[in-house]
């Protein structure tokens, strides 16, 4: 048995099985939401931070909390509020007396020292608390008092936000937005996925006491692995290809491009891409970036890293839609 | 062993096909240029100038030549790109592409995700290496059929007998100008003048021979002639030269009394040719026993402009030189109808050129010298 596993071919396909055990786990809770829960694994194996956006109700936290149950993390979870604190995400020093009855200093770990993170509408918090969470999500480390605090790994953050209630929110500035790898929008199930989630869900929380099916050794083993998986000189040149199409000042941009965007994608974002390819590429059992994998990484790997101009945004014109074509006309179609 | 070199020999392979692919795409728009050249100097062959439809033939292949021998030379798809290709074909995503890059670079597939692709890459080949002929054939990017019925049609104009070019019509023009020393065949002119005439002198000869004798009827004739040249269907035989001649000589014996032949000629209907209506119009004299013969091609109908030019040519000719141009008969005429003993020899027993006046030579066009130029040298060159 040990054997077997040693072979790639055995390694590769034994962490295919186990993502497909994983995202049988979170469908079987988060019902009509495959393409959702692909990308939140992917984020996972890829070592990003996700932000999630959507209304409320639509099951946001409840797939952070399947996830974390399935994969036997702890989750730490900040509920963000005008008045929240940086120190109430990060920490901070109290004074506690010891065993020998004197008074010192300790440091107390906040809600943002576990392995999987939500921050619940992220965007209600002020800018001072979200910029708290700059250090914690580029750095994986806090610092209090001129002191490093490491953060363990992994290390993942879930920031859900509201894209329709604008009042009393603070929007997260380009900076911050650029610290996460993926953007996803969680939209609406259909008619059969609700009549299925009834099912699961009417009386019952089944994340709960959901089985978890990999471990934090396991996750560390897939990780490494992700790491692995080839990427060919032609795919690089299409993410490069994509990332500057994005950019309207640049000769490679795209048409839509020049047309809408103010903004195009970071070099971070090249990163994103790419690791998000490789992770996407392992889900599938893939030794090897597919353009495919570009394919699907691409729109929550870059739409929030692109600015589209004012007056595009005031003709109604989406980001989504936009980078769309950019994709289309910049990537292969195999 | 076989699986390591799987990867090669497909790759190999595609990028064979792949080359293939573009020299016959490099063909097929060579072809169209073929086919584009070859309708061009068909139609500049067939309808504006001859060309040399060897020399243009070469130069329409020239499209299809050099597109094959660029895309031979300088298309070869690489080593990259054919796995690149291959992936693209058997949707292997980007298996052989990866495999490849690896094997080239020199790395030795280490890690697991490069062992793992390199093991798929391997064994993925193998199978897919019978495939590549099957599924992928060479074609041409469309059916070559169309350029090639036209290329046929340019070619078949090409070779067909070419268009005189403006050259070659300004040099024949220049060919048929009179020249005073262009050596046209006037020897040659004035025998055939001679031929067409002859037959026009002995009927004025005839005529001349006439006047005395028949004076009486000539104003009858002269009204007759006119009226009835309106008359159709009056066809007349050609009178030869003896039996003009003949006639000539024994005017006095065969020819009837003057009504009688006032009566010939007006039965022999209207004085349509040259000749007899040359003989109405010299003095209203008809010939003496003969109704007045036509030769085929001197009808005014089938001639009407000639006729009139004719006749003032032949008039004045006829008042000048009768006596002369009567004597191809071989008899001089006299008013009374008696050899002239101090006229010159006989025309006949004369060189033709030396018989025909420059007048009777007037009515030749340059044309038509031509054409008795042509007319002497084919008529020289049969048997």
């Amino acid at each position: 048995m040990t054997t077997k596993l040693n072979t790639p071919e055995h390694l590769f396909q034994s962490i295919h099985d186990d993502l497909g055990s994983l995202r049988q786990n979170l469908c079987n809770v988060i019902v009509g939401q495959e393409t959702l829960i692909d990308e939140l694994i992917t984020a996972v194996f890829a070592g990003g931070h996700v932000l999630l956006e959507g209304l409320p109700g639509l099951g946001k936290t409840h797939l952070v909390k399947a996830l974390a149950a399935s994969i036997a993390l702890p989750l730490g979870r900040i509920q963000c509020t005008p008045d929240l604190m940086p120190a109430d995400i990060t920490g901070s020093e109290i004074l506690v007396r010891d065993e020998d009855g004197q008074h010192r200093l300790d440091f107390r770990p906040g809600p943002v020292f576990s392995a999987l993170v939500l921050v619940d509408e992220i965007n209600r918090a002020t800018p001072k608390t979200q910029a708290a969470l700059l250090e914690a999500m580029q750095e994986q480390q806090v610092t209090y008092a001129g002191k490093r605090y490491p953060l363990p790994t992994p290390f993942r953050v879930f920031a859900t936000q509201n894209p329709i209630e604008l009042e009393g929110t603070y929007p997260l500035p380009e900076a911050q937005l650029d610290r996460f790898m993926f953007k996803v929008k969680v939209g609406y199930p259909d008619a059969d996925a609700m009549l299925s989630m009834l099912e699961v869900s009417l009386d019952d929380e089944p994340a709960d006491h959901l089985p978890a099916t990999l471990g934090t050794e396991r996750i560390d083993e897939i990780l490494q692995q992700a790491r692995q998986v080839m990427i060919a000189v032609p795919i690089k040149q299409a993410a490069v290809t994509l990332i500057l199409a994005t950019h309207p000042d640049r000769q490679e941009s795209a048409s839509a491009a020049k047309s809408h965007i103010r903004y195009g994608a970071s070099p971070r974002g090249l990163q994103a891409l790419l690791r998000a390819a490789r992770a996407c590429a392992l889900l599938h059992g893939r030794a090897q970036v597919a353009f495919d994998d570009l394919h699907s990484v691409a729109l929550p790997a870059l739409r929030h890293r692109i600015l589209l101009k004012m007056e595009s945004e005031m003709d109604g014109v989406e980001v989504d839609e936009t980078l769309s074509r950019v994709i289309e006309q910049c990537l292969p179609k195999h | 062993m076989h699986k390591q070199h799987a990867l090669h020999t497909l790759v190999g392979s595609v990028r064979n096909r792949l080359w293939l692919q573009e020299t016959s795409r490099l063909l097929y728009l060579g072809i169209w240029g073929a086919t584009a050249a070859l309708l061009l100097f068909g139609l500049l062959h067939f309808l504006v100038q001859a060309l040399s439809p060897k020399l243009f033939i070469a130069i329409a292949l020239i499209p299809p030549v050099v597109t094959t021998a660029v895309s031979l030379l300088l298309r070869r798809p690489s080593a990259a790109t054919a796995a690149l290709a291959a992936d693209r074909w058997f949707d292997s995503k980007q298996l052989i592409t990866s495999a490849w890059e690896l094997q080239e670079a020199g790395r030795s597939a280490s890690g697991s995700g490069a062992m793992l692709v390199t093991q798929r890459a391997e064994t993925c080949a193998a199978r897919l290496q019978p495939g590549v002929h099957a599924v992928h054939p060479v074609t041409m990017p469309h059916s070559p059929h169309l350029p090639i019925a036209l290329g046929l049609i340019g070619l078949f104009l090409l070779l067909m007998p070419g268009a005189q070019s403006n050259d070659d019509r300004q040099q024949a023009n220049k060919g048929i100008q009179p020249q005073a020393d262009s050596g046209l065949p006037d020897t040659r002119v004035a025998a055939l003048e001679y031929r067409r005439d002859s037959s026009i002198l002995s009927e004025e000869s005839r005529q001349s021979a006439q006047g005395n004798a028949g004076s009486d009827v000539d104003h009858v004739s002269q009204d007759r002639a006119p009226a009835r040249e309106t008359r159709p269907g009056a066809v007349t035989q050609a009178v030869e030269h003896k039996g003009a001649a003949r006639q000539n000589m024994s005017a006095d014996e065969a020819r009837p009394s003057p009504a009688a032949a006032g009566a010939d000629a007006s039965r022999a209907g209207p004085a349509t040719s040259p000749d007899s209506e040359y003989a109405f119009s010299k003095g209203g004299r008809t010939p003496g026993g003969e109704p007045a013969h036509r030769r085929p091609g001197t009808d005014r109908e089938d001639l009407p402009d000639m006729n009139f030019q004719l006749q003032p040519v032949l008039r004045a000719a006829a008042n000048r030189e009768a006596p002369a141009a009567s004597g191809d008969t071989g008899i001089e005429l006299s008013p009374n109808n008696k050899p002239a003993v101090d006229k010159p020899a006989p025309a006949l027993s004369m060189q033709p050129a030396e018989r025909v006046s420059v007048p009777y030579r007037a009515g030749f066009t340059p044309a038509l010298r031509q054409y008795v130029s042509r007319y002497f040298s084919e008529t020289e060159t049969q048997p």
